[in-house]
Order: C-alpha cells, then sequence, then structure tokens
C-alpha cells in the first residue's frame, strides 16, 4: 500500500528504501553534522558571538551603577569618555542612557546592557556600513555584559528594534569610536 | 511485495512507530526536560550582579 | 439532510442512513459529524483571514514610508491585529479542521464527542473576538501587545485573558479528534495508520505543547496585570511565551506538509515513496521540532550557551533533517507516482505534465518549493546562535516568517480550500480561470515582497515592529534611507499580493456563494490525478521501483542553494567587529 490515506499493510519496515532517497539522506545527516558543528566551534573559535555573563539586578541598583560610571567618567562634546574598559549603556522609553559614548578601537569594552523598564532592542551598526549591524535584546532586572572590540573607526548608530511603546521610533544613540592608539 | 498479515512477521521498530501514545508520551517528557527544565534552571540560577 | 442550523445551503450534503457518504474524489467515506465541523471551522478560518487581510494593507503602506499610512498612536494596533487574525486565528481554526479531515475523517470515522466539538468552537470564536476587541480598544496606559505581549510592557490584562480562552477553546476542540485516534487504535491494536492520519496526530501533540506553553506564558501575565501577582520575569516569559509563539508555528510547518502529502496523492497521483522515512521524519519532529522555540532567545541574556545551542539545533539538527526527509519524498512520491502513471517521460516529464491549471495543485506545488527554499533556508540560518545577531528584530525576520507562514502554510491551505470548496461545499468555483491563475499571482507577488524584507532587514539592518525609521529617525541626521528603493519594491509587491489574497477571498466566498451546485454525477476528472487513485494500492506494482532522478537533481539544486546562503550569511557575520565572550 502507498496511498497516504490507507494504511499500510503487513511489513512496511523492510521495503527497500530508493538508492536516490538513501543517497539524499546520507547528505542531509552530514549537512546537519556540519550546521551543528560549525555553530559550536564558532563559539570558541570565532569572533562574533551573543555571550557574555548575566546577572540579576533591580533597575535602582543599576540606576546607582550608571550613576557611580557616570561621576568618574569625563563629559566630552562627542560623548561620555569611560573611565576604563566598562561601558554602560542602559535602555529606557525612549532613550539610551550613557549614549553617546566615545570610546577607542582596539580596545576590548564590558559593554553593560539593562533596561529600565520594558523590553527594548539594541541594534548597532556604523553609518557608513549599514550591513554590518547586530542585534541584542535588552531585558529589565538583567545586566548582561557583553564584550566588544570595535576595529573599524566611526560614528557607530543605536537603534531600538523591540516595540517599546509610542515613543520606540524615537530612541536613538551613538558610539564614537575614535583610531586606537 | 505481497501483504503479509502475520503480526509476528512484522518489525520491532514498526510496531514501535504504531505505538502513537508511547511515542507521545516520551517526545512530552523530552520536550519538558530539554527546553524546559534546562531553561528555566537557566534562568533561575543567574547570580545577583 | 441539511444540518440542523444550516445557512445557505452549506451544511446539506446527502447522507446514507448511518450518516456516511463516499466521497466521488477521494472515496473517503465521509461522516456528517465530521464533515460538518470541518466545514465551521474552515470557514471561521477564511472569516479570520479576511480580517487579518485588511490589517495587511494598512501595516504595509505604513511600513512602506513613502506612504506612510499610519502615526505611532495607530500603527502598532493595526500590527496586532493582523498577527493575531492572521497567525493565530486564521491558522489554528484551519489546523482543527485538518485535524478532523487527518484523524476521523481519513479513517471512516464519525466524529466522537460531537457536542465538545461545537463547545471548542464556541469558546475559540468567543477567545478570538475578545482578543480582537482587547486590541482594538487598546488605550493609555496600556501598549498594543502586537503578537508577543512581552512582559513587562503594559498590555490589558483582558487581553492576556482573552488569549487564554482561545487556547482553551482549541485545546476542548482538539479533543473529539484525541477520542477518534483513541478508539481507532483500541479497535485496531495491530493496525498502522495510514500516513496523513499519522502525520495528523503528530501536529496535534505539537499542538498541545504550544498550547500548554501558551497558557504557562499568559496566565501569570494577567494575575500580574490584575495586581494579584507582583511581577513576572522578562526571561522567564520570553521562554515561555515562545513556546506557543513558535509552537504555533511548528504546528503550521507540520499540518502544511500533511496537507502536501495528502493533496499531491489526490490531484498529482503521488504516493509514498517509503513510509519507513516518512514515519521517521514525523517522529523527528514529534521529538525535536518544538525545541526551536529558542531560536528567539538566541540573542539574549540568561540562557546558557548549551541550552541554545542544543535546542535551536533541534537536538543535532534532527527536525531539520526531518524537513529535508519530506523535502524528498514529497516531490519523489509525484515523480514516482507520475512515472507508474504513465506520466513520466526525461528528467522532469512527471512535474512539465502535471495540472497546474488546477490552483490546487500549483497552490500545494508553490507551497512546497517557497516554503523550502525561502523559508526554510533563513529559518535555519536565523536559528545559528551567531547568525542571529544580524536577523534578530530586523525586518528580514518578517520576511522569514512571511516565507514559511504565507508562501508555505497560507498559500497551501489555500489550495486546500480550493478543493474543499469542490468536495466537501460541492460548489464549482466562480471561475475557473481565475481560480487557476490566483495561486500564481499570489505567490509570485508575495515571493518579491518577502525578498525584499530580507534584503533590507539583513543589508540595510532596518528594524522590525516600528512605525518609522527608513526616511527619517528623529532626533537625528541618521536614517536608512538607502533601503528607500527596495521598500518602494516591497510596497509594490506587498500591495499586488494583498490584491490577490482579495481576489482569493472573493473566489472562495463567490463559489460558496454563487457557485453551480456540482451533483453526484459531475465530471471530476479535473480533479483526481489520472490514472485514479486505486493504482495507489496496488501491491505489484510498487511505487519505489520507480525513477526519482528528477527529485533527486531538484534537491541537489536545493541543497545548494542551502550551503551558498550559508556561506553567504557567515561571510557578513565574520565582517562584523568582535561581539561576545
Amino acid at each position: 500500500m502507498t496511498s497516504p490515506l490507507k494504511p499500510p499493510e503487513g511489513d512496511w519496515w523492510s521495503q527497500p528504501v530508493n538508492r536516490r532517497e538513501s543517497i539524499w539522506l546520507g547528505l542531509g545527516a552530514i549537512w546537519s553534522v556540519i550546521l551543528f558543528g560549525w555553530m559550536s566551534v564558532w563559539t570558541t573559535a570565532g569572533e562574533q558571538n551573543p555571550i557574555g555573563e548575566t546577572y540579576r539586578i533591580e533597575a535602582e541598583a543599576f540606576r546607582e551603577k550608571m550613576s557611580a560610571y557616570k561621576d568618574a567618567a569625563t563629559e566630552t562634546d562627542e560623548g561620555l569618555v569611560p573611565p576604563g574598559t566598562d561601558v554602560y549603556i542602559q535602555a529606557m522609553r525612549f532613550y539610551w542612557d550613557g549614549a553617546p559614548v566615545v570610546l577607542e578601537a582596539g580596545t576590548e569594552y564590558d559593554i553593560h546592557l539593562n533596561s529600565m523598564d520594558v523590553q527594548h532592542g539594541f541594534s548597532l551598526r556604523p553609518e557608513d556600513a549599514l550591513s554590518k549591524q547586530i542585534n541584542l535584546q535588552v531585558l529589565p532586572g538583567y545586566e548582561w555584559v557583553v564584550p566588544m572590540t570595535f576595529d573599524e573607526p566611526g560614528t557607530y548608530h543605536i537603534i531600538c528594534n523591540e516595540f517599546c511603546g509610542e515613543g520606540h521610533r524615537t530612541m536613538h544613540g551613538t558610539i564614537v569610536v575614535t583610531e586606537g592608539s | 511485495m505481497a501483504p503479509d498479515d502475520t503480526t509476528d512477521t512484522v518489525p520491532v521498530m514498526q510496531r514501535l512507530y504504531d505505538r502513537i501514545w508511547l511515542l507521545a508520551a516520551a517526545a512530552l517528557l523530552f520536550f519538558a526536560i530539554s527546553y524546559v527544565g534546562w531553561g528555566w534552571a537557566d534562568v533561575f540560577s543567574i547570580p545577583t550582579g | 439532510m441539511a444540518h440542523r442550523y444550516d445557512v445557505l445551503g452549506l451544511f446539506d450534503n446527502e447522507y446514507d442512513d448511518e450518516g456516511f457518504r463516499t466521497c466521488s474524489v477521494t472515496g473517503l467515506r465521509i461522516h456528517h459529524t465530521v464533515e460538518n465541523h470541518v466545514k465551521l471551522f474552515g470557514l471561521t478560518a477564511v472569516v479570520a483571514l479576511l480580517v487579518g487581510g485588511i490589517f495587511a494593507f494598512t501595516v504595509a503602506t505604513t511600513r512602506w514610508e513613502a506612504i506612510g499610512l499610519l502615526g505611532p498612536d495607530a500603527f502598532y494596533t493595526h500590527l496586532s491585529m493582523h498577527a493575531w487574525n492572521l497567525l493565530i486565528f486564521w491558522m489554528v481554526f484551519m489546523e482543527v479542521a485538518i485535524l478532523y479531515v487527518g484523524g476521523p475523517m481519513v479513517l471512516g470515522r464519525r466524529l466522537p464527542w460531537t457536542k465538545v466539538a461545537t463547545a471548542g468552537w464556541l469558546t475559540m470564536v468567543a477567545g478570538a473576538v475578545a482578543v480582537n476587541y482587547t486590541i482594538w480598544t487598546t488605550s493609555t496606559p496600556n501598549e498594543a501587545p502586537l503578537l508577543t505581549a512581552y512582559v513587562p510592557m503594559p498590555v490589558s490584562p483582558w487581553f492576556y485573558a482573552a488569549a487564554c480562552l482561545f487556547i482553551v477553546g482549541t485545546v476542548i476542540a482538539a479533543l473529539p479528534f484525541f477520542v477518534a485516534m483513541w478508539r481507532e487504535k483500541r479497535e485496531y491494536p495491530g493496525k498502522t495508520l495510514p500516513l496523513v492520519a499519522f502525520a495528523a496526530f503528530v501536529t496535534s501533540i505539537i499542538a498541545v505543547e504550544a498550547l500548554v506553553g501558551g497558557l504557562v506564558a499568559f496566565a501569570p501575565a494577567m494575575l500580574w496585570r490584575l495586581e494579584i501577582i507582583e511581577w513576572v520575569d522578562a526571561a522567564w516569559y520570553r521562554q515561555m511565551y515562545w513556546i506557543v509563539g513558535h509552537g504555533t508555528q511548528q504546528i503550521n510547518l507540520v499540518a502544511m506538509i500533511t496537507v502536501w502529502y495528502f493533496l499531491t496523492h489526490v490531484v498529482a497521483g503521488a504516493e509514498v515513496v517509503s513510509e519507513k522515512v516518512s514515519r521517521t521524519a514525523f517522529i523527528l519532529y514529534l521529538f525535536f521540532i518544538n525545541l526551536g522555540a529558542a531560536h528567539h532567545l538566541l540573542s539574549d541574556p540568561a540562557v546558557s550557551t548549551g541550552w541554545r545551542i542544543w535546542n535551536t539545533s533541534y537536538a543535532f539538527y534532527g527536525a531539520t533533517f526531518a524537513s529535508l526527509i519530506h523535502a524528498f519524498a514529497i516531490p519523489a512520491g509525484i515523480e514516482a507516482g507520475r512515472r507508474k502513471r504513465g506520466k513520466g517521460g526525461g528528467l522532469f516529464g512527471w512535474l512539465t505534465s502535471a495540472p497546474w491549471g488546477n490552483p490546487v495543485f500549483s497552490s500545494t506545488i508553490f507551497s512546497i518549493i517557497l516554503f523550502g527554499f525561502l523559508g526554510g533556508i533563513t529559518g535555519v540560518m536565523m536559528g545559528q546562535l551567531q547568525l542571529n545577531m544580524t536577523w534578530h528584530n530586523t525586518f528580514a525576520t518578517v520576511g522569514h516568517f512571511h516565507a514559511t507562514v504565507v508562501l508555505g502554510t497560507t498559500v497551501a491551505f489555500m489550495g486546500l480550500l480550493f478543493f474543499l470548496i469542490r468536495t466537501m461545499f460541492r460548489r464549482q468555483w466562480l471561475s475557473t480561470r481565475l481560480a487557476a491563475v490566483q495561486p500564481y499571482l499570489y505567490a509570485g507577488a508575495m515571493g518579491v515582497a518577502v525578498l525584499m524584507m530580507m534584503y533590507v532587514g539583513i543589508l540595510y539592518g532596518v528594524p522590525r515592529r516600528t512605525v518609522e525609521v527608513v526616511s527619517n529617525i528623529q532626533g537625528t541626521e541618521f536614517d536608512l534611507a538607502a533601503a528607500s528603493p527596495l521598500f518602494a519594491i516591497f510596497g509594490i509587491f506587498a500591495l499586488l499580493a494583498i490584491a490577490a489574497g482579495v481576489l482569493f477571498i472573493l473566489l472562495a466566498v463567490g463559489s460558496l456563494l454563487f457557485g453551480k451546485r456540482i451533483d453526484d454525477g459531475t465530471n471530476v476528472s479535473d480533479l483526481v490525478a489520472d490514472g485514479g487513485l486505486a493504482m495507489a494500492e496496488d501491491p505489484d506494482d510498487p511505487v519505489h521501483a520507480y525513477e526519482m532522478r528528477g527529485t533527486f537533481v531538484l534537491c541537489l539544486v536545493f541543497l545548494a542553494a542551502f550551503v551558498i546562503t550559508y556561506l553567504l550569511n557567515w561571510y557578513l557575520l565574520t565582517q562584523l567587529w568582535s561581539i561576545g565572550a
């Protein structure tokens, strides 16, 4: 019986499989292993991974860290220059607090992401290369520390890409990356 | 290949594939562990920063 | 034998003394309890399609900022209406109908617990209307829920309650299916279910996971909004929500594939080339497909790398392997089945000689090709942990899911409805010519729109869920205006697709209201596969002995597209600066 509408009779398990179908299954299995393997290997060998430490934190506690960070940072025309390699960015309706921030190319920074209120989307790209864009989810109640090292100087633009209310489309910020020393 | 109705010539894998409630229960259990349980373990073990 | 609540002669087929009739197209023995409920759920689905489709117009003409129809006050409400009516109500009402067809109808049984089926329908309708109402009446301080209603965005608690009501209704409506399957297995313990029935069963279990996940996410959210509980954790909500968020899409996938096996058999003469291999694929889906909910949590904090890699891969890509099986088995079934019927000839004669003028056939084939090439491949791309960063929350994500649920599932369901209008509602299509052309228009236009969505998302980083961001971003000179030309193409083809969608509704509703009645003597040769369906049951002419080389070539082309897309996506990723621990 080979109708999908009728029950197959007897021993259908032992029906031989067409040779080309078997070859296809082999190719499919190899491709599946490649998909899994490449993704796994990249977490240790690759330069781009959405991986960083997560901590639970109340909104107020993050505000305090933000305050301390801003006090220790240097205000310039282009933006905040962080005191060390920790960069704090807090999303809120409808503003990226901590931006604009001025960083140096070639230095590894720890970007601390948190939301003060609802979920937001941290969407970042250099202004002269819109296809180089990445997107990370920003949650209230969590501090996500994602290391980043910018290789190209320029102005990078932050847009919010998680719906957060009527002013969602106005949430814009910048990260200015200067030539590395 | 002529149809064969004797149940003892049916391979054990075929009989397993016919046990839909067993398969369903196993799948539900697997999902509960792999996606839900492991995920909860992750989310509920985040340290305070 | 018109049903007590028959309207417009839509529920009045003739049945024998036991309540059965034999379908002259499929040969199935159909009981009126099943058929009338399938029709009820199918008609309701079309109403949802219409409502959601109206909002497709307002949403598309807003995202195409050259028109920019709506402002931020209205857009997100319209987007929510579009999403819930199409992604959930259109799909789920059809899927209950498909469960009834795949289960009791294919098995030649009556529908058990008919009062429960009707109660389920009533509850689902109440839930759907309530969801529509709560979305439409969104007002300060609440925000529109969109599809996801992400905690802690302030969303009306009555929205969450309405969503729970719809879910509970769906569970109730599914119960008669489970009872029918239980009785069938108890009455025939040594018998194997037909492939379509087995597939329907797998669909139902995937649905159970999705629906329970929905209740687990929405009920606490509702309690929090009612201030009965203090807080719901955002990361926990996301993990739970996406069980229903993505799980419902997996129901769409497996239901669609069930429909593919059914329709390719009936209208094109396809047969099952290997019961063992196809069933293995469905079992892989059963175990692994819902793990893919993790795709939405790849660019998230909180969940571990191990959890993300394991679940996003559907356990070593087990469910992707299953899809690759169906990618071969379905066209191979058509090829071998048609060669057996003398319709082969060369490498692709089985395909070129197929009934392309039959909208049931063309819809099904377009669904298969476009789901595979546009939907499936991009799904695997986005589901790779690292590539996800370039897709997450961009308009490319929207492109992906329009490829899967519109080009894939909706086109397949439209084909199924064309089929049911003829075979269950027993009306001729209002215009055979327009019906023949509708799938080409819809799939073609939507296909271009989908490609544009993907390009603007990946190559220009255009966000999803944003009312205005291309031509102008408030407070800065920076914009994404470079994407405007592609958006113009998107806008035009989205409108063409919507027009083709309107054509479908007109043909469907028009046929039901004004189509010529079909009696038992009417010629059905345009629907039934050449050679009739009985050829599939000849044990001395097994289908697996026939050539499948045309399918093999098509699958190699598909694999090549997969590999090339993979390499391009990974190349783009490596151009980025260094990110992550």
